[in-house]
Formats: structure tokens, sequence, C-alpha cells
């Protein structure tokens, strides 16, 4: 093969490959569609035969073409809108008809892609487009039915024209007699027939113009009711987000409240452990000294800090036979005799005497006579037993003729 | 040369209806097809790249069949419209693109223009696209779901697309763009004879084409980092991103891979290992073709 016939190969198979295209879109089951904007992919829309999808693609660009592929890559919907303010087309593909909406404004374009099930009588139509420019291409007369054939059609569509035609003709026959009836106009009138001509011109224009105005309206319209709805759906979300914020305030007075009566119960609670506290603490004042009164003196000094602290208020070294405090009422005097060894100097004795707080009464064969008075956490035994323990003590008795200690 | 004159004369005259839009296309469309080649013949020999062979031929030929079929699309959409009026505004603004082909004399051996027609097939083509990890990779399609981080439905879409691929739409692709059974031929031959030096010519090729055509993505699809990729893989998003940007970034996919391995989930490696003809059912397409042709 030549490089001639090897050229020429390729281009016959490029031209087969073009011959498909016009209708090649019915009989594909479009699946993944992609969207090209500008020429460039910005997403997919899944489409199935039964339901309909809508993608909607903005832009900070101007949108100049849009082009629906299939996944395989065949172009089967276009737009373009160079220099378009707004710009729709409905294509049909199969049973289906691609609807694409282009809106471009000064800063960007939004594109509008939506893949639906056509209505019977648009299945077979052509594309038809409204845009800022050209007027609506009417679909030309196709059987829509299968039981209506294309003879009937196009009798229908010409008796359509020929209605459409004597309406137009009416409304200039009527503008004409108007005219008939009114003074002359300034300008020459034309002939009759050229008049009519002309008029019927004019008519048309105009009506291509109110069409187009028509559809503008009708575009301007159809945004306005989906601005419409949007700002409806706000509204409503604003409304439910307002009463869940009223919600969430009832409820977070209402945990204040139940905090607020919990933080009195807690309250009355710590005051009355406080009570309980002083009770307790002052109890176990009275058993670190009843405990230190058990401790005998040399011991005193291995007494921890914290029971010394409970004992600040015993004034003499002997902390087990303390003065009594002052909230600690005491109790009845305590007599009792006590002897101590030989050779005790008087002085140690009185010291100890004095010690105790001890009232010395009458000396009887070396044994002394001595009245103390007890706290009420002190018994006369534990008393006597830790005097006995004490250095210089020989013996301690409660009477002299019966009992003798030691 | 009367007809050629007359269906000019009709291109260049007001058409009313899409009947008769679409009447005049199929007359017209060897004119048309002749009218775009010459158009793009012409902007490349004003910019340059132009010479006298078969390949350039081949080249303004296809470039110009793509504006031919986008102009047989869109023209349905401008009735009523003066055709010829209106393609050559369609030519015009084509070219008047920074960069409209991917053009570069290596581009011009048989495995540049195979190379460069899968690419930007891939662009249009979504079967295309998916079909890019196996010949570039091998990647089959599970591997393709998993280094995608597809969930079930997405997998089902890339099973289709391979299944798309394999059945038709690679003979078609190659059919369009030009490559001929003796090129593939020649292609196969290289690899076999010299498999470093393909490997190499294949490996510098597939990066200016991928960088050409990367271009053709949104603004907003630039490369990500090591990070922003993890966390795009994490959270769930960005689906299409996936597909489209790492089927024509290797840098990026080979990040990915090695973000999935990271996280073991038995992510393949991206090496460049091309493979030319689609596997059909264990075999591979070349005698499907022999049988076309």
């Amino acid at each position: 093969m030549d490089t001639h016939d090897s050229v020429e190969a390729y281009r016959a198979r490029l031209l087969g490959s073009l011959h498909v295209v016009p209708s090649r879109d019915h009989d594909e089951e479009p699946g993944s569609l992609q969207i090209f904007v500008n020429h460039e992919c910005v997403g997919t829309m899944e489409c199935d035969q039964a339901g309909h999808a809508v993608a909607s693609i903005t832009q900070a660009r101007a949108i100049q073409t849009v082009e629906i592929r299939t996944a395989c890559g065949r172009l089967i919907g276009s737009l373009c809108a160079q220099d378009l303010r707004m710009k729709m087309a409905r294509l049909p593909v199969g049973d289906h008809v691609i609807e694409i909406s282009i809106h471009n404004r000064v800063d960007g374009g939004s594109v509008q892609v939506a893949y639906r099930t056509a209505k019977p009588e648009s299945q077979q139509a052509r594309p038809v487009v409204k845009d800022g420019h050209a007027q609506a291409s009417p679909a030309p007369a196709l059987p829509s039915r299968p039981w209506l054939t294309q003879s009937v059609w196009s009798r229908v569509a010409m008796a359509g024209r020929a209605g459409f035609a004597i309406a137009v003709l009416f409304l200039v026959v009527d503008r004409l007699a108007d005219r008939v009836g009114s003074p002359p106009p300034p300008v020459p009138m034309e002939a009759p027939a050229t008049s009519i001509s002309h008029a019927s011109a004019v008519s048309e224009k105009a009506l291509a113009r109110q069409e187009e105005v028509l559809v503008r309206l009708m575009q301007g319209q159809e945004e306005a009711t989906r601005t419409i709805q949007a700002q409806q759906q706000a509204l409503a979300r604003g409304h439910q987000a307002i009463e869940g914020l009223a919600r969430g305030q009832y409820q977070l007075t209402d945990r204040v409240g139940r905090v607020s009566v919990q933080m009195a119960k807690l309250d009355e609670d710590a005051r009355a452990g406080m009570d309980v506290r002083t009770k307790t603490e002052r109890g176990l004042k009275q058993a670190t000294v009843t405990l230190a009164q058990t401790m005998p003196s040399d011991l005193s000094h291995a007494i921890p800090a914290k029971a010394g602290e409970l004992t600040t208020l015993s004034p003499g070294p002997f902390s087990g036979i303390a003065d009594s405090p002052r909230d600690l009422p005491p109790l009845a005097s305590f007599a009792f005799w006590v002897s101590f060894h030989d050779n005790t100097p008087e002085k140690s004795i009185q010291d100890l005497i004095q010690e105790i707080h001890g009232r010395t009464g009458e000396a009887n064969a070396g044994w002394y006579n001595v009245e103390v008075d007890l706290l009420q956490s002190q018994t006369p035994d534990l008393f006597v037993d830790a005097l006995k323990k004490m250095k210089i003590v020989k013996s301690v008795t409660t009477s002299l003729k019966t009992t003798s200690a030691r | 040369m009367v007809d050629r004159r007359d269906v000019t004369a009709r291109l260049s005259q007001l058409v009313m209806t899409v009947d008769e839009y679409e009447r005049l296309m199929t007359e017209a469309l060897p004119h048309l097809l002749n009218h775009a080649t010459t158009q793009t013949r012409r902007f490349l020999r004003e910019t340059g790249q132009w010479a006298d062979d078969v390949c350039h031929e081949k080249l303004a030929l296809r470039w110009g069949y793509e504006l031919v079929e986008r102009f047989l699309m869109y023209g349905r959409t401008e009735i009523p419209c003066r055709p010829l009026f209106f393609f050559d505004s369609l030519i015009a603004k084509y070219f008047s693109q920074p960069e409209p082909f991917c053009y570069d004399k290596e581009l011009l051996s048989p495995l540049g223009r195979f190379l460069e027609g899968l690419t930007s097939r891939a662009v249009i083509s979504r079967d295309a696209l998916m079909a890019l990890f196996y010949h570039l990779y091998g990647f089959g399609q599970s591997q393709v779901a998993k280094v995608l981080g597809l969930g079930t439905t997405e997998t089902q879409r890339v099973y289709k697309n391979f299944e798309r691929w394999r059945r038709n739409g690679w003979q078609r692709a190659v059919d369009e763009v030009g490559i001929t059974q003796e090129d593939l031929l020649d292609i196969e031959s290289h690899k076999h004879r010299y498999p470093d030096q393909f490997h190499a010519e294949a490996d510098r090729l597939s990066r200016i084409v991928q960088a050409h055509y990367r271009k053709s993505e949104p603004e907003h699809f630039p490369c990500l980092s090591r990070q922003q990729w993890a966390h795009l893989f994490k959270e769930g998003y960005g689906y299409d991103y996936r597909v489209w940007h790492l089927a024509l970034c290797r840098d990026c996919l080979s990040e990915v891979c090695d973000v999935h391995q990271g996280d073991a989930h038995d992510a393949p490696t991206p090496q460049l290992d091309l493979r030319i003809r689609p596997l059909l059912n264990g075999r591979l397409v070349e005698s499907y073709h022999s049988v076309d042709h």
C-alpha cells in the first residue's frame, strides 16, 4: 500500500465513522454520560432507562460549548452558546431527551443538563432550541405515533400553517381597516398589494419578537420560581433551626434548675458533713488526749506532730494529765495516795504534783494524799496506771488501809 | 468539480430546518472533511509544524474529522444558519485556543501515535480512561478499583468500561486514530527486539502526552501532596478527580499506590509496562483484529 492509498483508506474509514453519526444516538444505551464544558470534562451523570438525572455546573468563565458524550466517547449532544446570555436545547436520544440549558452572566456561567424520558409525542422530534438571538426552530411534522402515517401529519401541519396564515391575514386586514378609518398618515400609502405583504412581513417579525420575549419571560419565570422555592426551603430550614434552638434553650433551663436544686442539696449535705466533721474532730481530740494519758511520759516525744497539735491545750510536759480544755468540762475530783522511791528529792515530788495539777493533802508514812480533777474521758484507773509509770513514783493507791498498788 | 461547487454553494446558503440540515450534511460530508483537513493543514503550516509526509496528512485528517464530528452535532442546534459560515467559526474558535493539538515530532512514530491517540481518546471516553491503567501499567479491573479506592457500584462500572473497551472501543479508537495493522506489528516487533530501548522511549513519550492532555482537566484539579491524597482516600471523596488525574499523572499515581501500600491495602506498583492490545477472554485482540481486516 503506497502513501496515497494509505491516506485514502484512512479518509474512507473516517468518513464511514461520520456517516454513522446522525443515527447512532438513537440505538445506544447512554449509561454514564460525560459532560464537557468548553472542551473540558467537568463530571459524569449516571443515567438509566427508567429514571432521569440532572446535573448542574457553575463556572467562573463564560460557557461557550457544552458537549455530552457517552462512556465510549461518542458525542450524542452539544450546544454552542457563543456570545449569548442564555440558551436552551432539547435533544432526543433514543426514547429519552437531553435538555441542556446554558446561562451566562458577567461573573461566569452555569449549565444544567437533564436526562429524562421523552414524552410520546416528542420521541421522534428533532432538536428544539431557544436562545437569545434565533427564534425557536419548529420541528418538522414527523410521525409521533405509529398508527398515524406521514401523510396525515403532513396534512395536519399544512392545515395548521394555513390556519396560522389566515389568522395573520385577518389581523393585517383588521389593522388596515383601522388605518382606513383613521386620518391619513403623513407619508403616502403604498399600493394595497405591497402594503399587505409589507404588513404581513412586519407582523411576522413582530410575532417573532413577541415569541422571543415570551421565551425569555418564561425562562425568567422559571428562574424566579426556582429562586422562590429555594428561598422557601431556606426559610423552612431556618424555622427548623429556630425551633431546635428554642427546644435546646428550654432543655438547658430545665437542666440549670435541676442543677440548682442539686447544688442546694449538696450545700445542705456539706453543712451536715461539716457538723459531723466538727463533732468527729472533737471526739478525735478527746480520744487523742485519752490516748496521750495512757502513754508513759518518756514516750511523749514519740507522739506524732499531729497528735501533739491536738494536745497543745495541755500546759504541762505530762500531756496525759493536762489542764482541762476550755471547751471540755472537768469531772469531779479524784483523790488518791502516792508514795515515792527513797531518796526522791522533795522538789521532784512537788514538781510532779504541780505537773498533774494536784492538790496535796496530809502526808502519812511516806504516802502523800493528792487530789486531781479528771476529764470526762479520763478514768481513775487509767490515771493511776499512767501515774505509776512515772520514774519517781513507787506506789499509788486510793485507800491506805485496804489497797496497795504495785 | 461541478458537484463540489454546488455543495459549497448550498453549504453557504441559509438552512431553515433540521431535516434540510441533515440531508445536506449527509451529501456534504466528504467536502466538510476536506474543508476541515485543509484548514488544519494550513494551521500546521502557519505554525511551522507541517511536513509533506503520510504522518502529517493523517494528522490533519484526524483533527479535521474531530472538527467535523463536533460541527455535525453543534449545527443541529444552530438552525437556522449558514452551515459553512458556522463551521468556519467553529474551526477558527478551536484553533484560537492555546495548543489546540498535541503536536510533537517525536509523537509521529508508530509508538508515539499510538500513545497520543490512546490518551486523546481517554480525554473524551471513560472506557479509554480506565483502559489507560491497563495499557500503561498492566492493571486489571480489580487492581484499578483498588488503586482508585472505588466502592461496589463504581467497581461494577469499571468492569463495564473494560468490557466495552475490549469489545469494540479499542478497535474503534485505533481505527479513528489511524493506526494500521502494520503500525501495531511494528510497535510489537520493536518491543520484542529492543525491550530496554522500547521501555525508555515509551516512558518519555507517555510523559509528554500525559502532560499535554492533563491540561484538559478542570483548573481545580492540580497535583496533590501525599498528605492530601491520603486525606482524600480516608474521607472518601473526589471520585471523579481520582479517576481523571491518576490516569494521566504517573507521579501522583505512585504517591497513591505508596499510600495504599502503607495502609496494607495490597496495592500494585505503577511501573510502565506498555500493553498494545487489550485482552479478549484470555487472548489478545490480535486474532479479532485480523478477522476484521
